[in-house]
């Protein structure tokens, strides 16, 4: 099977603030988001920092990728492709 | 390593303190404290040693080389983490004076698991507990310490006088009350011998002597002492008197001084006196970092207004947008944590905001409050979030939630959820599900709906979670209970893999079947899904992966659901059927198929995952699957093929190039001349002369027109010379070049012209050589004559040992061509042969050329080596003669890369006396050789001459060194210098070593380990990668390494990306350039010209029109992309496509306004020397003259032309035109 191509970043310094809706939301000015996540921690309630979006098509994660900076809520977040798009 | 510890460098504070006892038997423990603080304060001073920041930074290298030892004992990861929990330690004890608690437990952690601990680690751990953790509060960090030293007893760790003495400083620091004499018998009782009487008085004395020096000459230290005494006591007075003296003894206190007195003055209850002493503060470098650890202090001694009065002086750090950052937020998180009154801290974050020092600090507070599980006060900042107009979040609720949890507290639950509502955020599925429902009471859902619609929410909004929760937790008939009782909307997509789990667990497909019918009569309307969704599909696929793929119970799962009349897609029956392939039977298949529909929407599973990767974005795996795929399905290959042949061709697979031929010959495939001639390529790189001549006569066959690369006939030519055929090659190379002339550039074929003229020098035959190379480099000039492309000439001399012959070639050559090729060979052949006169002769020449003094470091180093070092020394000996230490470098470097290790003795020994000599970098070499030859007697020999020479050795070559000691189990007799970086060093420098070496595959095999390990190549050594994969024309990786770092948002330095484009375009590869146009910023297109890359590659795969068309459409945005240099090309290459280019000029000056083509249609012309056409545009956009003369003078002046009349006066026009500008 070829490899399905999933265009999937991945968002990292996020501040506590930012939940997965607000990921969304954001990131939504690239492209149609299909899907975002922030990871937390189960045991603490808090967010990890860090998290996953997942573009519905290459567009979007490429002009995302592609942009110099991201600020999210006052913090400069880090975005990533991940490995497997 | 850990006996420097141990030894002299460690004050032993224990001799101390039991010296003091044995002077002063009776006094109490505050005098004992005194005396150690007057000790510590002094003895920072007059003992460099006892610098807490650097005797840990050292002890956390030492740590970190122990630790690497250790590695192939105990698992990789384990050690890596503790290594990196090391390094940070170290790293933030240097820039900052405090570390994080997190750390030191991370590394109490991994030595609880190793279950012991070495000598330094116990140490260090130790050590970390006291003033290092500043936010800890004392009592927190001397429960740390005993922890750690009970377990560290435990485990019967080693431990000597100086794990006593460490844990007693942090006992101190920690101004932690305990018994000094319980302390010593404990020790005593371990059988350690603090010390005895004799010599603690001798100690003591030494430090009532320090003491006295110190009064003798009072410095900074002796002020601080004596200010913070009087702060204690709040004698201001005095105080002032002392700040007098010191300044008029022109001594000045550092700003961490004035901070202790602060700090002292706060925590006696002087808090008045502060401003006072603030005013003394000079804010030099580090003035932020001490001021947060007091900062820490004072709120850990609740004098947080204080705190805040220093916050205030701190010098504001800036964004990279230029904003101020936040300040404080240290300073917030330490109220919180040391339970500050939620209205103190909210007075203070309120000021922070109002004064502009933290625009976000509520929301701090509000964090902090919900790391530190302060629920109460949590509670309260989130209702002054409220308050303030800052949106509430659900998810802020749930650390609350959790902590509610814990203390089983049902009605403080449903009030949070209350709140929620209020806030305006009503808990949403998310916070139910994982947050809230696990700890509440759901055996009667009733009373849970109905508690929550009481407080406001919504029926729809409870159920679906909680159906959620009752399927987790397999109370499947609840739900479908539930479900007929509040029969709401669901959300689909979030229920039917744990409704299929549910159902595996309790057999229960009555109520399974029930929730299900309803999820898909009732499906929750999403405005982004698609309509008609297969649910029912989606349910079983799930079912299916719960089961494993295994169909014992599917059949009646099937079964079930088609007497229900419940429907799939056919999409899904096909997904089922692939996915359980042997368990199919009849009975399933007959089944699915009466289900089958085509109303239905495959599942959403399916529906995300039918857009594939486009074949050419595949690499060659991924496109031999593809192959199969499509080969199953029976449709077309050729596509595949046809990229599989090219990708093979490269990696020289010839088999699999052999089979893909007959593949496509099979389906009567047109081969195209390109393909053709990568085929050939792979045959001569095989050296399959005859298959590769065939090619060559099948394209010559299939298009006359059709240009082979240059490079490829060079090859076959030298193929051709090899196989003794060289009337032919030289044939064909005149051939091709009457044909085609060379498009390639000059220095792209100098390796090509290189192994072909080697080829000839090879046979020996003179004639040949110098007749191919006359056509190849004279007539065809494929390539410059460079000392490279030279060599041959010279070879095939000293080959047939014909030496006279070689010099005089040399002579013809340095005279003509101001190069100097295979001189090295020829000095050291007249050398062996003693032929003075002869090689008098080649030094001149070779000074004229390179200079005496080059030379004569030439040829001492031929004398080196051909054994002769005495004559190399003299020549060194020469009146003079300066060290030329790059150039000597490069004979090093060569030595180091040859195993030349005598010759690099021999080296290094003669130029000892030289002026002005690198002694060190010499060494530096020599102990590399000696570690590539695994040496270790020599390489410490290097240290004891480098000591005997008085040669003060870097940092970079003791670590070397200490390395490779290490590395061989000796003892480092030194001490080894902290590294500079975080990087070892020693695999990057692997690495460079092979790029140097020009060894990619081994650079290559490099990348692969590392990225086994996890790791990557950062961007330096990935550029290096690159650049030497494209030198050695392996374009596909480098252009593969050059994608992956741009996926990463990487690029590398525009020369190398320059280099990348040139080699794309020159192979024609539009598309590869033209993806890139999308990943790289435009700063770094504009850089390096992208355009006209894209041009040329364009113009070389004979896409021009193409191009044209393309700048053809859209002019306002392709303006922006208008290849300006690339056009020039074109035009000097295809002169038949005037009219069009000229149309294309006329249309972006008349539709855009712009006039960048039209200055280049000028340039061809007047490049081309015709001046009327020229002269035309000029008089035609006259008005606009300024826009078309600037870059017409700019482009006339680079070209510096020989100047006839015409384009003279067209010169002194253009310059009339630009004077008048100006």
């Amino acid at each position: 099977m070829a490899s399905r191509s999933i265009h999937r970043i991945f968002v990292g310094n996020l501040p506590w603030t930012v939940s997965r809706r607000e990921l969304k939301e954001y990131f939504s000015q690239f492209g149609y988001v299909a899907s975002a996540l922030v990871i937390f921690n189960k045991d603490t309630g808090m967010s990890r920092g860090y998290g996953f979006v997942n573009f519905a098509k290459r567009e979007g994660y490429i002009s995302a990728t592609k942009q110099d900076g991201h600020v999210l809520e006052g913090s400069v977040i880090r975005v990533q492709p991940t490995n497997n798009s | 390593m850990a006996s420097l510890l141990r030894s002299r460098h460690v004050f032993n504070l224990v001799t101390r303190i039991s010296g003091i006892r044995s002077i002063n038997y009776r006094a109490n423990f505050g005098d004992i404290k005194r005396c150690f603080y007057e000790y510590l304060v002094k003895s920072e001073a007059c003992n460099p040693f006892w610098n807490t920041n650097r005797f840990l930074a050292t002890l956390g290298r030492l740590q970190h080389e122990t630790t690497t030892e250790e590695e192939r004992l105990s698992p990789q990861a384990r050690l890596h983490s503790l290594d990196k929990a090391l390094y940070r330690l170290d790293l933030d004890v240097r820039k900052l004076g405090r570390i994080a608690r997190k750390d030191v437990e991370d590394i109490f952690a991994e030595i609880k698991h190793i279950g012991t601990s070495s000598s330094t680690q116990s140490l260090l751990l130790i050590r970390c507990c006291g003033s290092l953790l500043p936010d800890e509060l004392p009592e927190a960090r001397t429960e740390l310490v005993n922890e750690i030293w009970n377990k560290l007893i435990e485990l019967d760790c080693q431990m000597d006088v100086s794990h006593y003495n460490a844990l007693l400083k942090v006992y101190l620091e920690n101004e932690y009350m305990f018994s000094p004499t319980d302390f010593l018998t404990t020790m005593e009782n371990k059988g350690i011998q603090p010390n005895r009487v004799r010599n603690d008085m001798e100690n003591a004395k030494n430090i009532l002597e320090v003491m006295r020096n110190a009064q003798l000459e009072p410095g900074c230290d002796t002020y601080c002492a004596l200010l913070c005494g009087y702060a204690e006591k709040g004698l201001i007075d005095e105080m002032k008197n002392i700040f007098q003296e010191a300044e008029n003894n022109d001594v000045y206190l550092m700003d961490k001084d004035i901070l202790d007195i602060v700090y002292t003055l706060a925590v006696n209850g002087h808090s008045m006196y502060v401003d006072e002493v603030l005013g003394k503060i000079r804010k030099l470098a580090g003035y932020n970092q001490d001021c947060i650890n007091i900062i820490l202090k004072l709120v850990n001694n609740k004098q947080e207004d204080v705190g805040y009065k220093l916050l205030k002086t701190m010098p504001r750090t800036s964004l990279p947008d230029g904003n101020l950052a936040p300040a404080g937020n240290f300073f917030i998180r330490q109220m919180v944590r040391c339970e500050v009154a939620p209205s103190k801290i909210l007075d203070i974050c309120k000021d922070m905001k109002k004064s502009g020092l933290n625009e976000t600090s509520v929301l701090k507070a509000t964090e902090n409050t919900l790391v530190y599980q302060k629920t109460d006060h949590a509670l309260q900042f989130i209702d002054e979030l409220h308050k303030e107009e800052i949106p509430v979040r659900c998810h802020y609720f749930w650390p609350i939630f959790i902590a509610l949890s814990r203390q089983k507290d049902e009605n403080a639950i449903y009030s949070v959820l209350k709140k929620m509502i209020e806030y305006g955020c009503p808990a949403n599925y998310e916070t139910l599900t994982d947050y809230v429902l696990p700890s509440l009471n759901i055996s009667d859902t009733n009373i849970v709906v109905e508690k929550m619609k009481e407080l406001g929410m919504t029926v729809g909004s409870v159920i679906n979670p909680l159906i959620y929760i009752l399927l987790e937790k397999n109370e499947t008939s609840q739900a479908a209970v539930s479900i007929e009782q509040y029969p709401v909307r669901l959300n689909a997509i979030l229920l039917t893999k744990v409704l299929a789990t549910s159902c595996k667990n309790t057999g229960d497909l009555e109520s399974t079947l029930k929730i299900l019918r309803h999820l898909t009569d009732n499906p929750e309307r999403l405005a982004d899904t698609v309509q008609n969704v297969d649910w029912c599909g989606q349910f079983l696929l799930d079912y299916l992966s719960v089961c494993k793929n295994s169909t014992d119970t599917l059949e009646n799962v099937l079964s079930r659901m088609a007497e229900k009349d419940m429907k799939i897609s056919h999409n899904t029956v096909d997904v089922i059927l692939n996915r359980i392939k042997d368990g199919v039977n009849d009975n399933i298949t007959t089944l699915l198929e009466q289900m089958a529909t085509s109303s239905l929407q495959g599942a959403p599973d399916d529906i995300e995952s039918t857009s594939f990767a486009h074949p050419r974005e595949m690499n060659v795996e991924e496109l031999e699957n593809h192959l199969l795929e499509l080969k199953s399905k029976g449709m077309n290959t050729r596509g595949v093929l046809r990229r599989l042949l090219l990708l093979h061709c490269r990696k020289k697979n010839v088999d699999r190039v052999q089979q893909i031929i007959t593949e496509l010959e099979e389906e009567n495939f047109s081969f195209t001349p390109a393909m053709y001639a990568q085929i050939m390529e792979l045959h001569i790189t095989n050296k399959n002369l005859e298959e590769a001549l065939k090619y060559k006569k099948i394209i010559d066959e299939t298009d006359k027109t059709f240009a082979i690369d240059s490079h490829k006939i060079l090859n076959l030519a030298t193929l051709l010379i090899e196989r003794n055929h060289y009337q032919e090659a030289l044939e064909m190379i005149k051939n091709h070049y009457s044909n085609f002339g060379v498009k390639e550039s000059k220095d792209f074929l100098q390796r090509n012209v290189w192994r072909l003229l080697t080829a000839v020098a090879n046979t020996g035959n003179v004639d040949h050589t110098r007749e191919l190379f006359h056509t190849v480099v004279t007539e065809c000039a494929f390539t410059t004559p460079t000392n490279m492309v030279l060599g041959p000439l010279m070879k095939v001399h000293i080959d047939n040992d014909n030496l006279p012959a070689a010099v005089e070639e040399f002579k013809e050559i340095a005279k003509r061509y101001q190069q100097t090729p295979w001189k090295g060979e020829l000095f050291r052949k007249l050398i062996h042969l003693e032929d003075t006169e002869s090689l008098q002769k080649v030094m001149d020449l070779s000074s004229e050329v390179h200079g005496e003094m080059n030379t004569l470091y030439d040829l001492a180093c031929c004398f080196i080596e051909c054994g002769r070092v005495k004559q190399a020394k003299k020549i060194l000996e020469t009146p003079g003669l300066r060290a030329r230490n790059r150039r000597l470098e490069s004979f090093c470097e060569r030595y180091l890369q040859q195993n030349m290790i005598t010759e690099l003795e021999d080296l290094v020994n003669i130029t000892r006396d030289l002026f002005d000599i690198d002694r060190d970098q010499m060494y530096y070499y020599l102990l590399c050789g000696y570690a590539k030859v695994n040496d270790v007697k020599k390489a410490l020999a290097v240290w004891t001459a480098m000591q005997d020479e008085n040669v003060q050795p870097r940092a970079k070559t003791l670590r070397f060194l200490a390395e490779f000691l290490q590395k061989n189990g000796e003892e480092v007799p030194f001490v080894i210098p902290e590294p500079q970086s975080e990087e070892s060093g020693s695999g990057k420098m692997n690495f460079m070593e092979y790029i140097k070496a020009e060894d990619v595959d081994k650079a290559l095999e490099f990348k692969r380990s590392m990225e086994d390990r996890g790791e990557k190549l950062n961007l330096m050594m990935s550029t290096a990668l690159i650049e030497a994969l494209l030198r050695k024309d392996r374009l596909l990786e480098a252009t593969n390494i050059s994608q992956d770092l741009f996926r990463h948002q990487m690029f590398p330095k525009s020369q190398v990306l320059k280099f990348l484009l040139n080699r794309l375009a020159r192979a024609g590869d539009v598309e590869t350039i033209k993806n890139m146009r999308s990943v790289l910023p435009s700063s770094v297109l504009k850089l390096v010209s992208f355009d006209n890359f894209l041009a040329n590659a364009y113009i070389n795969s004979d896409r021009t029109k193409e191009l044209l068309a393309e700048l053809g459409q859209d002019l306002s945005e392709s303006k922006n992309r208008f290849p300006s240099g690339g056009i020039l090309g074109v035009m000097k290459k295809h002169p038949e496509l005037e009219n069009e280019i000229v149309e294309l000029t006329e249309k972006y000056a008349n539709q855009e306004q712009f006039f960048i083509p039209k200055n280049m249609l000028w340039v061809h012309y007047f490049l081309e020397e015709e001046y009327d056409k020229a002269n035309q545009i000029f008089q035609k956009y006259r008005n606009d003259r300024r826009e078309v003369v600037k870059p017409c003078k700019k482009c006339v002046e680079r070209k510096e032309l020989v100047f006839n009349l015409e384009k003279l006066k067209m010169m002194v026009f253009l310059k009339g035109g630009k004077l008048s500008k100006k």
